[in-house]
């Protein structure tokens, strides 16, 4: 590793990166700020001092990020939950997207190859995602602080808070325990069914929601070698292509 | 050297004064506090913005992001009514302040 020091552009990648690690900051404020410590850059250079030396102490003059972000805070306790929150909530919504678009990938292979019910494959992916995301979360909320660990179990507890304290972790727990409600419930299965472009049939008969859920918990999933899937008019001709050919 | 509380507590209309006087952005009037105080009152840099941000969301300054003429990106502030009915205010309390300290411990 070389000791030079670093560049201007380098010290300042490093501070605006020092200060996203606060939630407290909006974008708004962080543009505000790196304009600012450009701007003592800029007047320091043009009075002879080196760049780099000029944004170390635009930089140190400026203060500690953790201290802005306090007096960010001070005036809008609330900013940092409000913006967790959207985050969150986008989480959730990608997170659904997402797990329902692989839902639907999975569907047609799973059913070609195991011509067994599908469901069940899936309840078990929703139900270890969720328990291993609130494993994680919960672990989190319960781990000794650092300073109480051992030299050697630090990094592991490090590990651990990194992978808990991201919003995607919760996201995927919620999300998960969604789908796993959706699937028990036998709406996931239309749901699906729809976005494949097909109706879902029981013995000829079109299979509404409402009979789906009228039925008893068992009967709920239906066996595969029960149902056929019709292409449903108007359906896009790849998918029909997908359905056909299984 | 003055205290950081006191620096904290005269904060504000100091920023009212100097943005009366015509729009401002953070550097510039982090700069004009340091040469009209003749350094004696030092400001941490970063803690100017979260007063300016409060002093918006009190309503009594607006902001606008401009182009300046260097070429670079900044917030510019701007006193608005009720901001100068604060400055107002803030005058006559600061007065009443340095007048009364001044009888107490009379001329210098």
């Amino acid at each position: 590793m070389s000791h030079r020091e670093a560049t201007a552009a380098e010290q300042l990648a490093i501070w605006r990166r020092s200060l996203l690690a606060h939630d407290e900051l909006l974008r708004d404020d962080l543009d505000e700020l790196e304009a600012h410590v450009r701007t003592a850059v800029e007047a320091q250079t043009a009075e002879g001092t080196p760049e780099a030396e000029a944004a170390a102490s635009a930089i140190r003059d400026v203060g500690l990020p953790a201290e802005i972000a306090a007096e960010y805070a001070k005036f809008d306790p609330n900013r940092v939950w409000r913006r967790r929150l959207r985050r969150m909530l986008a989480g959730v919504l990608v997170g659904m997207v997402a797990v329902l678009v692989a839902a639907h990938g999975a569907r047609v292979p799973l059913l070609a190859v195991r011509r067994s019910p599908g469901p069940h494959v899936r309840d078990n992916v929703y139900a270890v995602s969720a328990v291993a995301c609130l494993v994680l979360l919960l672990g989190a909320a319960v781990m000794p602080p650092r300073a109480r660990l051992a030299d050697e179990r630090v990094a592991l507890a490090r590990a651990w808070n990194f992978l808990a304290t991201r919003p995607w972790t919760l996201a995927t727990a919620m999300v998960a325990m969604l789908l796993g409600v959706l699937q028990w419930s036998g709406r996931l299965e239309q749901v699906a069914a729809h976005a494949a472009g097909v109706t879902l049939c029981r013995r000829g008969r079109r299979v509404h929601g409402d009979a789906l859920r009228r039925r008893p918990r068992r009967r709920a999933r239906v066996d595969v070698r029960d149902r056929e899937w019709r292409p449903r008019a108007g359906a896009r001709p790849y998918l029909l292509a997908t359905v056909a050919g299984q | 050297m003055v205290s950081k509380d006191l620096v904290a507590a005269s904060s504000r209309p100091m920023i009212l004064g100097i943005l009366a006087q015509g729009e401002n952005y953070g550097y510039e009037i982090i700069r004009r506090v340091r040469e009209l105080s003749d350094g004696e009152l030092e400001w941490t840099d970063g803690m100017l913005y979260p007063v300016l941000r409060r002093l918006e969301a009190d309503g009594l300054i607006v902001s606008e992001w401009r182009v300046s003429d260097a070429g670079r990106r900044r917030r510019y502030y701007q006193i608005n009514g009720d901001g100068a009915e604060a400055l107002a205010t803030e005058r006559k309390q600061w007065r009443a302040v340095h007048g009364t300290l001044e009888k107490v411990w009379g001329p210098a």
